[in-house]
C-alpha cells in the first residue's frame, strides 16, 4: 500500500509494514514522514486537518500583523504628545502580537491627546487628531476586514467544494445502488414465477407417476 | 407489462437524498426568517458581508459625529444665550452713560450711575466667564479655567487661549464650539485704540465717580463707544448663529447618509421576508408532497399482496 502519490513511499508492502511519523513546526503546522522520508499525504481527513492548521498558521501571522501596527501607532501617536498632567504620553498598549496584546494604560487621563508643547489640562486635542489619521493611514480596521474577507472566502470557495464533492458521491452511490442493489417487486415476480414453475413442474411428475401407476396397475 | 427496472436500494437512497435537500433548504429559509438576516456567517457572502462591516463603522463613526454636533449645538446656544444676555446689559449701560452724559445730571446723580455701572461692569465679567457644556470657560478658548481674571487694578484681563477648540462634524467638515472673549468683546474706539467692552464700562464708572475733569463729555465719548462695542456684540451673536445653522445642515446631511447607510444594509443582510416566506411555503410544499409520495410508494410492496 503506497500513500503520498505514485512517488511516495510503501507502508505496507507484504508482510512488512514502514513507519509513519508527524511533527508539529512551531506555528503548529504539521508535517508527515514515512520510514524518515518526508511525504505529502494529497486526500483525506488527515490532509484536511493539516491544511487546516496550515491556512490557521497563516492567519495567526496576519492577526499578529494587525495588532502589531495597532499597537505601534497607537504607541507612537501617544510618545508624540503630553497627558493630562502634562507629563510626555506613555505607552497604551504593551505586547508585540495579537496574543500578548494588553492595555497598560493608568486611566482615561493617560491618553496623551495635547501636542508635547502643551502643558497640564490641556484641552488642545492636536495630538489625538494626530492619532486618528496615523489610524486612517494604517488603517488595522481595513487588515482586519481583509483578514475576514480572506476567511471566510476560503470558507465560502471550500464549501462550494465540499457541496459538488457530496454531491458526486451521493449520486455515485444511486449508481451503485442501481447496479448492485435488487428491485424486490422483480425479485418478488421471479420468485412466484419460480414458484408456479416449481409447483406444476412437481405437478407434472405427479400425473406421470399417477399414469406409471395407473399402466402398472394393469393386469 | 415491465416493472421499472431501478433496484429498491437506489429508490431510498435517491428519496432520502431529495428529502434531505429540500430540509436543508427549509432550514435556512427559516433561520433567515428567525434571524431576520441573509447571512448567518460571513462565509455565506463574503463580499456583503465586508461591505456590511465597512457600514457598520461608518455608522458608529457617524454616531461620534452626532455625539459632536450634540455639543457643539449645546455650547454655541449657551453662547448664544450668554451674548443675549450682555446685550441686554450693555442697553442699560448705554441708558446710563446717556443720563450721564445730560448736563443737569448732579455729580451725586453721576456717582450713583457710576456704581449701577460697577454691577454692570460685575455682570458682564461673569457673564464672559460663563461655563460650557463641559463645565469649562465658554469664551475661553481651550483654557480650562477662567477666560478673564481681575488684575490688582481691577481690571479684566482675558487668560485664555488665542482660538476656541473645533469639532470634527464628519465628511472633513467642523465647527468651531465657541468664541473667544476677545473676538466679540474686543473692538477699536473711535481714536483707534484697541479696547473691550469691560474695559470701556470700567472707564465710564471710573470717570463718573471723579476720575475724570468733564464727566458729561467722557460719558458722550463713551456713548459713541459702547455703539461701537454693541455692535461688535451682535456681530459676534450672529456668527454663533451661523454656526448653530451650519450645525444644523450637517446634522441634517448626516441624517440623510445614514438613511442611504441602512437601505444599503438592508438590501445586503435583511431577509425579504415576503420572498422569503413564499419561498419557504414551496419548499415546504415540495416537501410534504415528496414525503408523502414516498410514504405511499415504500408501502406498495408486491411481498404484501402475497400470501
Amino acid at each position: 500500500m503506497i500513500i503520498g502519490g505514485p512517488s511516495g513511499g510503501a507502508l505496507v508492502s507484504g508482510g512488512a509494514a514502514g513507519t509513519m511519523a508527524m511533527t508539529t513546526a512551531a506555528g503548529g503546522t504539521v508535517a508527515f514522514t514515512l520510514d524518515g522520508n518526508a511525504v505529502t499525504i494529497g486526500g483525506g481527513a488527515i490532509a484536511g486537518k493539516s491544511l487546516a492548521l496550515t491556512e490557521l498558521a497563516q492567519d495567526r501571522i496576519k492577526l499578529d500583523a494587525v495588532a502589531s501596527s495597532l499597537i505601534t501607532t497607537v504607541n507612537n501617536a501617544q510618545a508624540a504628545g503630553v497627558d493630562l498632567a502634562g507629563n510626555s504620553g506613555q505607552p497604551l498598549f504593551a505586547g508585540t502580537g495579537a496574543a500578548d496584546m494588553a492595555m497598560v494604560a493608568s486611566g482615561g487621563g493617560a491618553l496623551a491627546t495635547a501636542p508635547a508643547s502643551a502643558g497640564a489640562q490641556s484641552r488642545n486635542p492636536a495630538n489625538l487628531v494626530a492619532l486618528r489619521s496615523a489610524l486612517g493611514t494604517t488603517d488595522p480596521a481595513g487588515g482586519m476586514d481583509a483578514l475576514l474577507f480572506g476567511v471566510s472566502s476560503a470558507v465560502a470557495g471550500r464549501s462550494i467544494t465540499r457541496d459538488a464533492l457530496a454531491s458526486i458521491s451521493s449520486s455515485a452511490q444511486v449508481a451503485l445502488q442501481a447496479q448492485a442493489g435488487v428491485d424486490l417487486d422483480q425479485e418478488a415476480v421471479n420468485l412466484v414465477r419460480y414458484q408456479q414453475a416449481y409447483q406444476a413442474s412437481a405437478r407434472i411428475m405427479q400425473v406421470a407417476s399417477d399414469i406409471f401407476d395407473s399402466v402398472l396397475a394393469i393386469r | 407489462m415491465s416493472i421499472v427496472s431501478t433496484s429498491t436500494g437506489a429508490f431510498f437512497e435517491r428519496a432520502r437524498s431529495d428529502m434531505k435537500n429540500l430540509r436543508t433548504q427549509a432550514e435556512g429559509l427559516q433561520a433567515q426568517l428567525s434571524s431576520g438576516t441573509k447571512l448567518d456567517r460571513s462565509s455565506d457572502n463574503p463580499v456583503a458581508a465586508s461591505r456590511l462591516r465597512a457600514l457598520d463603522r461608518l455608522t458608529s463613526l457617524s454616531s461620534i459625529d452626532a455625539a459632536n454636533a450634540g455639543r457643539a449645538n449645546s455650547d454655541l446656544t449657551l453662547a448664544d444665550a450668554a451674548m443675549s444676555d450682555m446685550t441686554d446689559a450693555l442697553v442699560r449701560a448705554q441708558e446710563l452713560a446717556s443720563q450721564a452724559a445730560t448736563g443737569t445730571t448732579t455729580d451725586e446723580q453721576r456717582s450713583s450711575i457710576a456704581t449701577e455701572l460697577d454691577q454692570i461692569h460685575g455682570s458682564l465679567l461673569s457673564l464672559a466667564n460663563a461655563r460650557d457644556s463641559d463645565g469649562h470657560a465658554l469664551f475661553g478658548g481651550e483654557s480650562a479655567g477662567d477666560a478673564y481674571q481681575l488684575d490688582a487694578s481691577g481690571n479684566a484681563v482675558y487668560v485664555g487661549t488665542p482660538a476656541a477648540g473645533e469639532l470634527p462634524l464628519g465628511e472633513g467638515q467642523s465647527v468651531t464650539r465657541s468664541m473667544t472673549g476677545p473676538e466679540f468683546l474686543g473692538f477699536t474706539d473711535g481714536s483707534g485704540n484697541t479696547t473691550d467692552l469691560l474695559a470701556t464700562i470700567k472707564g465710564l464708572a471710573d470717570a463718573l465717580k471723579g476720575g475724570a475733569t468733564d464727566p458729561a463729555s467722557a460719558a458722550r465719548d463713551a456713548l459713541g463707544t459702547l455703539q461701537t462695542g454693541l455692535d461688535t456684540l451682535t456681530t459676534g451673536q450672529t456668527v454663533v448663529g451661523t454656526r448653530l445653522a451650519w450645525i444644523e445642515l450637517t446634522t441634517d446631511r448626516r441624517s440623510n447618509l445614514a438613511d442611504l447607510r441602512s437601505t444599503e444594509q438592508a438590501d445586503l443582510g435583511a431577509t425579504d421576508v415576503t420572498s422569503t416566506i413564499a419561498r419557504l411555503q414551496e419548499t415546504l410544499l415540495v416537501l410534504e408532497a415528496s414525503q408523502s409520495s414516498f410514504g405511499k410508494l415504500s408501502d406498495l410492496s408486491l411481498f404484501s399482496m402475497l400470501h
